[in-house]
């Protein structure tokens, strides 16, 4: 849909303008806008004890600049070159707690709990013990419904789904795999009727209600605080209408052809984009604080296709053989194809990144890639990835590579969190976010 | 539910300025010249949002329909400071634009949608024919238009032999209500399992279960105009040939009816166009310029286009109802008045009404409005409103708010006394208190504080060591030594307390914050909390020794806090009168400075409460949350006189009732002043 009406919106004293018109680079007081976390299932290609080498990390610590990073092409982060001057990469991060049975599960129980992983619930069917990052944040904002937005795709009824978002300890969030109906549920369509002629009308109706709240602004006697409100509510509704507007139609019409086949493993980066397209939208609109993107199902087993070859199981190339356990027949070029993987997704986060920087709000946030695990072969809770893009209005410092040598990531979540304006009752940082075992605190180096 | 109402009264004249004239048009108020008053007058805000139970009430008025199921689910106002109808802070938030949003289409939808609902709101528009299903559909399990995604036609039916869907599309004429129905059946495996089914209306499952013999299975579901599928999912295949087993899911047919058809209008778009106006109207509360009569009727022909049912004229409806449900004009409540003048007569009648009711103004009041006599019989319209069923329930609001009855069910307390039907009764109590000393006493704020007695049940007698044989609730007198109006009623105290002990602490803010308007500093940021009790010493002792003289609390809590909380040492974790703290002799006795009377001692709880119900402190704070209440926004400088007109007739014994009307005559409540 397209705005092809009052591109600019006057509301009584206040010109409001498109936010791809507003600038991105200017770092102000105002707390980080939005928190997003976009997973990858089963590690990276980090070398370990497997004898492989890093092909993930950058060379060296220290600055980041977009020459630094494209000079290491052989290096999966190079992918973000781009964005380097926004970036954080915090290594030597690892997870708190061992598993309960199963290693993807316990270590998508704590990728964004830092909670322990439950101790009745075993294997496949272990539960974080904990909230997640995203809902913490999210409730703390009400004037933006204070839930995180929860979007999925992969298959279902398989071994291992939904892993990141907890509401609380065992009460995993349920994620939605389409991206229409995650749209039209932003649009406030709940029957599937949403069309072009919604929109019109939405449209028609919202000239009148700004129109009527434009006059009620020229009224000499209203005091501030009422003209106050009447641009509240005017800003509402532009906010919403960026949601309808922003879309093209064949975007929509994308989604809409796809609705329903999220499943199959050839539609899983289109849809993954889809999704990607939605939560910049609902960033750019206000309408969410939150967000997480789950790629695959809790193992990732995605045939992806590259460079027109299907692939393997994901999580097959991830243990290097033609099984899901331990033994099989070994799969020739697992590590080349696992790192392979690893650039679709720096790509696809890359995708995200642009739609960001389009709508002028990448610093006002916090875009992370992150991972269940470090590395695939050994399921390790070691140097797990947690890549940042993006200062939160200019809360953290970025441009740099740092080592933490074997800190928990409680503390990396607690430094985000605090980039959000939350604090304690008497207006400290926020240090104890996660299992209350691990050491609390914040990460010094990251704030700016 | 309305109080008794057992007295007739009258107003007491104690308004400033001059009566307004006959004539609602001609304006004869009083100048800032004339009344100095209109000069120094708090400013009420000129935008008032619609609480949410006004905006449910409105639409109940414009629409005769209950749409509670969307107030409710509308995001809550976070208020920092004053009542729930704090003009200052109501607002639209991107939320709530979208809470309201959904609620107006689907009222529109609705409006449409129901042939009574129409037919109430467009009297202007007579249908001949109409239906309440305007469609019914049946599609057989193995015709060509229902596809499978796995299995096949068998006989006269569909065998889904493996997990997969049947799906049949249905063109919806009419968005409404739809029953969607099918008759399916199922094979068994070597389990207890029957064959897991869904059926689901555009991929999105409506309802689930397991069938083995034939059964209808059907769920109700709000569709709009157009192209549906209705499917049926088979999801728990088994084949165990080896054992003869094989489930399936057998589907015979898949049906949809309902919607609503109006029928046939008898009326062309512009023989119906004059709705227009009279709806609109109806819903701003106020005549329309002749600039928007001319918007509105185009947004009446408009909906042809945007809606595109083929029924111009519902589709108009629809969309101005629709539009009207999200416009300013009907979410607030403006003022566009200018200052140093009386409010135009709508939209006095719309504060009125919305402030002392939480309704818009009903047919008598817009009778009056409409011929011109509404300034005249202001008066007999705020008697009215108060003494209905909604006035009452607003006053009680206000109590509510300042008592905060709704925190106890929260009470939680480790005696055997005590359970959570306890709770309901305090609550219970306190309303029905409230709603006797003011309705059928005609109480004053005096009495409030000082009645003898309480509206119980035979359970709460026994804790106030009163008998009573019913279970129901009646009025029961108190022992006057033990007991002193509101304040020394069962849940207040057991609101206002710690586990187990009572909390002068808690209550002793209470009274300051709640009966003498006190502002008090927010405590440091590190309070250690009060030792564990000890046998050996009172609960005051306790206290004291933690807050009291000596003490990082003595600037705070021994002049302000502890006194009045100590006063109610008689009473304990639930409310019940006591001699004997850990068996030493209760010590209620203290001294507290009031700013306007000095320092005044008490030995007793009745003894203080009394010295509160004639304090002018006390008269001047109830004065002030009365004043705050009705106007819809907090106390400002500038309504000092207003406040001490009010104070002085609360002093004088005018009756909670009869402070209530003065303030809706107040100049501040009638009049916008200098600004």
């Amino acid at each position: 849909m397209k705005l092809s009406r009052r591109r600019f919106l006057q509301a009584g004293s206040a010109t409001l303008l498109l936010p791809f018109l507003e600038s991105d680079t200017r770092a102000n007081e105002e707390p980080a806008s939005f928190m997003f976390f976009f997973r990858q299932g089963n590690g990276v290609t980090q070398g370990d004890s497997n004898g492989e080498v890093n092909r993930f990390w950058p060379n060296e610590t220290g600055l980041l600049t977009p020459s630094i990073l494209a000079a290491q092409p052989d290096k999966v982060l190079s992918e973000l070159a781009p964005w380097a001057d926004h970036l954080i990469v915090p290594k030597g991060l690892s997870y708190g707690h061992s598993h309960n049975g199963c290693g993807h599960s316990g270590g998508g129980n704590q990728c964004l709990t830092a909670a322990r992983v439950s101790e009745d619930l075993s294997s496949n069917e272990s539960l974080a013990m904990g909230e997640s990052i995203d809902g913490y944040i999210a409730r703390h904002f009400p004037q933006r419904g204070g839930e995180p937005l929860t979007l999925y795709t992969g298959p279902r009824n398989g071994y291992l789904e939904e892993v990141l978002s907890y509401r609380g300890p065992k009460q995993l969030r349920p994620a939605e795999d389409d991206p229409w109906t995650a749209y039209q549920r932003m649009l406030g369509v709940t029957d599937g009727s949403y069309s072009e002629l919604v929109f019109e009308r939405r449209q028609s109706i919202n000239d009148i209600i700004l129109e009527q709240i434009n006059d009620l602004q020229r009224n000499p006697y209203l005091s501030t605080a009422d003209k106050q409100k009447l641009e509240l509510h005017f800003d509402s509704i532009r906010e919403f209408e960026l949601l309808a507007a922003s879309l093209s139609a064949d975007e929509e019409q994308a989604m809409a052809t796809l609705s329903g086949l999220g499943t199959l493993n050839d539609n899983r980066i289109t849809i993954a984009r889809m999704h990607l397209d939605l939560v910049a939208l609902a960033f750019s609109a206000n309408y969410a604080t939150a967000a997480t993107l789950q790629i695959g199902d809790g193992n990732d087993g995605t045939q992806y296709t590259i460079d027109g070859t299907k692939l393997p199981s994901f999580h097959w190339i991830s243990h290097r053989i033609s099984a899901d356990g331990s033994e099989g027949e070994a799969i020739v070029g697992a590590e080349d194809m696992h790192h392979s993987v690893d650039r679709l997704f720096a790509q696809t986060f890359g995708h995200f990144l642009n739609k960001l920087e389009a709508y002028g709000i990448l610093d006002k946030g916090i875009s992370v890639w992150c991972n269940d695990l470090g590395n695939g072969v050994s399921h390790s809770y070691n140097n797990v990835p947690f890549i940042s893009v993006g200062s939160g209005n200019g809360f953290l410092r970025t441009g740099q590579f740092v080592d933490f040598e074997g800190l928990t990531h409680n503390k990396l979540f607690n430094t985000y969190i605090n980039a959000f304006g939350i604090r304690t009752d008497d207006g400290e940082y926020i240090s104890d976010f996660g299992d209350s075992e691990l050491e609390g605190g914040v990460l010094e180096t990251l704030i700016s | 539910m309305m109080y008794p109402i057992v007295f007739t009264w009258f107003l007491s004249s104690g308004c400033s300025g001059e009566k307004p004239s006959n004539d609602n048009t001609t304006d004869t108020s009083p100048s800032v010249e004339d009344d100095p008053s209109l000069q120094n007058m708090g400013i009420n805000p000129r935008i008032h949002r619609l609480t949410h139970l006004q905006w449910n009430n409105s639409v109940a008025s414009l629409l005769n329909i209950d749409a509670s199921s969307f107030s409710d689910n509308f995001q809550q106002s976070t208020l920092s400071a004053g009542f729930e109808n704090n003009g200052e802070v109501l607002a639209v938030d991107t939320i709530l634009f979208q809470d309201y949003q959904r609620a107006a289409e689907s009222l529109g939808a609705q409006v449409v949608s129901d042939l009574n609902t129409y037919a109430y709101v467009v009297s202007e528009d007579p249908r001949e024919g109409g239906s309440t299903i305007a469609y019914t559909e049946r599609i057989e399990g193995e015709s060509e238009d229902a596809i499978g995604t796995t299995g096949a036609a068998s006989g006269n039916r569909y065998n889904l032999w493996s997990n997969g869907t049947l799906s049949v599309e249905f063109d919806i004429p009419h968005a409404g209500l739809y029953t969607l129905r099918t008759l399916v059946s199922g094979t068994p495996c070597d389990d207890d399992l029957g064959a897991a089914m869904e059926l689901r209306l555009d991929g999105e499952a409506l309802v689930a279960t397991e069938v083995l013999d034939p059964i209808e299975v059907s769920v109700e579901s709000n569709i709009s105009t157009g192209t549906h599928i209705v499917s049926i999912a088979f999801s728990n295949d088994c084949y165990e040939p080896d054992l003869g087993f094989d489930r399936n899911l057998l589907i015979d047919w898949i049906e949809v009816e309902g919607g609503v058809d109006l029928g046939t209008s008898t009326q062309s778009l512009t023989e119906v166009t004059p709705w227009v106006e009279r709806f609109v109207s109806e819903a701003f509360r106020r005549p329309l310029t002749s600039d928007e009569v001319a918007l509105w009727n185009e947004v009446f022909v408009d909906g042809a286009t945007l809606l595109a049912s083929g029924d111009d004229i519902a589709d108009g409806v629809r969309l101005v109802v629709t539009a009207v449900l999200q416009s300013p004009d009907f979410l607030y409540r403006i003022e566009r008045t200018e200052p140093n003048t009386i409010l135009d007569p709508f939209e006095l009648a719309s504060k009125l009404s919305f402030q002392v009711c939480n309704t818009p103004p009903d047919s008598d009041m817009v009778s009056d409005l409409d011929n011109g006599n509404f300034i005249d019989n202001y008066t007999e319209h705020a008697e009215r409103l108060l003494l209905s069923e909604c006035g009452q329930e607003n006053l009680l609001q206000l109590h509510k708010e300042l008592f905060h009855w709704d925190g106890y069910a929260n009470i939680d307390q480790p005696d055997d006394n005590w359970d959570t039907e306890l709770n309901t009764l305090f609550k219970e109590e306190i309303e029905q208190f409230i709603a006797w000393h003011i309705y059928t006493e005609n109480g004053t704020v005096k009495e409030l504080y000082t009645a003898d007695y309480t509206i119980a049940n035979d359970r709460l007698a026994a804790l106030y060591g009163v008998e009573s044989t019913t279970s129901e609730f009646t009025r029961i007198d108190l022992d006057p030594t033990e007991r002193s109006g509101i304040l020394t009623l069962l849940g207040p105290l057991a609101y206002k307390s710690d586990v187990g002990q009572s909390s002068p602490i808690h209550r002793g803010v209470f009274i300051n914050d709640i009966v003498l308007c006190k502002s008090l500093p927010a405590p440091p940021d590190v309070v250690p909390g009060l030792p564990v009790q000890d046998p050996t010493l009172t609960n005051r002792e306790r206290v004291e020794a933690h807050t009291g003289e000596g003490t990082c609390g003595e600037g705070c809590h021994s002049a302000l806090i502890n006194p009045p909380g100590f006063a109610f040492e008689q009473y304990d974790e639930l409310g019940r009168f006591r001699t004997e703290d850990n068996g030493l002799p209760v010590d209620a006795g203290d001294d507290y400075y009031f700013i306007l009377d000095g320092l005044q001692s008490w030995q007793t709880g009745v003894e203080f409460t009394q010295i509160l119900a004639e304090s002018q402190e006390a008269h001047q704070c109830y004065a002030e949350h009365v004043l705050s209440y009705f106007l819809g926004r907090p106390i400002q400088d500038d309504d000092e006189h207003f406040v001490e007109t009010l104070y002085q007739a609360s002093k004088d014994n005018t009756s909670i009732l009869d402070l209530v009307l003065l303030t809706v005559e107040l100049d501040s409540f009638r009049y916008r002043g200098a600004e």
